[in-house]
């Protein structure tokens, strides 16, 4: 991620005539991580999961940093609720989590310690999918997109 | 071998009488010992080697009570109950053909086929009658504490699909076939 842009984007997310009144309210909040749509506070995310989780492997950094690009990316497409209700761990197996528990059902990005990632989602009902990924063939736009559909 | 455990009501005791399990029915129940942490995400929590649980129910009979799966079995254990966990109960809503729970999950890696069964299995032990556990074998081998990181945990996909629908049976509170 680069680091002076994030200071551009602040100021036109602040100037903008359409974005302003959301996202004050968001920049209000005070709340860390996804539940402020500042660039600096994405950045800062991608740092917590680097502190918390010290076993991290490289495979996972680059998965993570994809979905975190494109998670900036999208912010301004989507309903900024929508980002408040992430949560993230690490399983026994060091798979890194990225979920959201939503009304619809559960949601998981699955990031293996190396080769692979995957999608799982879980309706409340029927439905249910799981879907595998390699780094290189991955659309990450659309993956982050399928993240916060539900 | 009988029950050496004091707080273990006789009621759970596997009695030599007591017959085993082969057969379930839509509407059994199965009760696991769960923690916070797997309900909000089963992703996050959830073994694969460690899969125990109690029947509650079978073909409409009382086998065991949801508090009895919160009791320690394990003799090096010195507790009583599993106070820091809850309950999660499971309702059996379709079974096979043979009315039992398995499933088969199939991987190819590096041109190597791999083959992994899930399956519903009456455990009984002395101390809890009523245990039973997914049992998890790949390419004939069953998965156990001992074995887990030189099996299941080396096929990536084999164990997110194995995870993934133990985590669907946990957040949707079923078992479906």
């Amino acid at each position: 991620m680069e680091n002076l842009s994030h200071l551009g984007f602040q100021e036109m997310l602040s100037e903008s005539f359409y974005a302003r009144s959301t996202y004050e309210d968001q920049f209000n909040i005070g709340k860390d991580a996804f539940n402020s749509p500042l660039v600096n506070e994405v950045k800062e995310l991608y740092n917590q999961f680097i502190r918390l989780y010290d076993t991290i492997s490289e495979f996972q950094i680059k998965v993570l940093t994809n979905i975190l690009n494109e998670v900036n990316e999208i912010k301004l497409k989507i309903d900024p609720n929508r980002l408040k209700d992430i949560e993230h761990d690490m399983n026994e197996d060091g798979d890194l989590l990225l979920f959201r528990n939503t009304s619809n059902g559960l949601i998981n990005l699955i990031i293996h310690e190396d080769e692979s990632f995957a999608f799982s989602y879980i309706g409340k009902e029927n439905e249910t999918s799981l879907e595998f990924y390699s780094l290189e063939e991955a659309d990450f736009e659309h993956l982050v997109l399928k993240f916060f559909s539900f | 071998m009988e029950c050496t455990l004091q707080y273990i009501p006789e009621r759970l005791h596997n009695n030599i009488d007591r017959e085993i399990i082969s057969k379930y029915s839509v509407g059994d129940i199965i009760y696991r010992r769960s923690s916070e942490r797997e309900l909000n995400n089963p992703f996050a929590s959830i073994s694969l080697y460690e899969i125990s649980n109690n029947i509650g129910s079978n073909c409409l009979k009382i086998i065991s009570l949801e508090k009895d799966v919160l009791y320690n079995i394990l003799k090096d254990n010195r507790f009583e109950t599993y106070d820091d966990k809850v309950v999660c109960t499971l309702k059996i809503k379709s079974l096979n053909e043979d009315c039992q729970y398995f499933k088969v999950f199939n991987v190819e890696k590096n041109q190597i086929k791999y083959k992994c069964t899930l399956a519903l299995i009456h455990d009984p032990i002395p101390c809890m009658y009523p245990h039973c556990l997914f049992r998890i074998i790949l390419n004939n081998e069953v998965v156990v504490k001992d074995n887990y990181n030189d099996t299941l945990k080396r096929i990536k996909e084999l164990r997110t699909k194995i995870r993934h629908e133990l985590a669907t049976m946990v957040y949707r509170r079923s078992i479906e076939c």
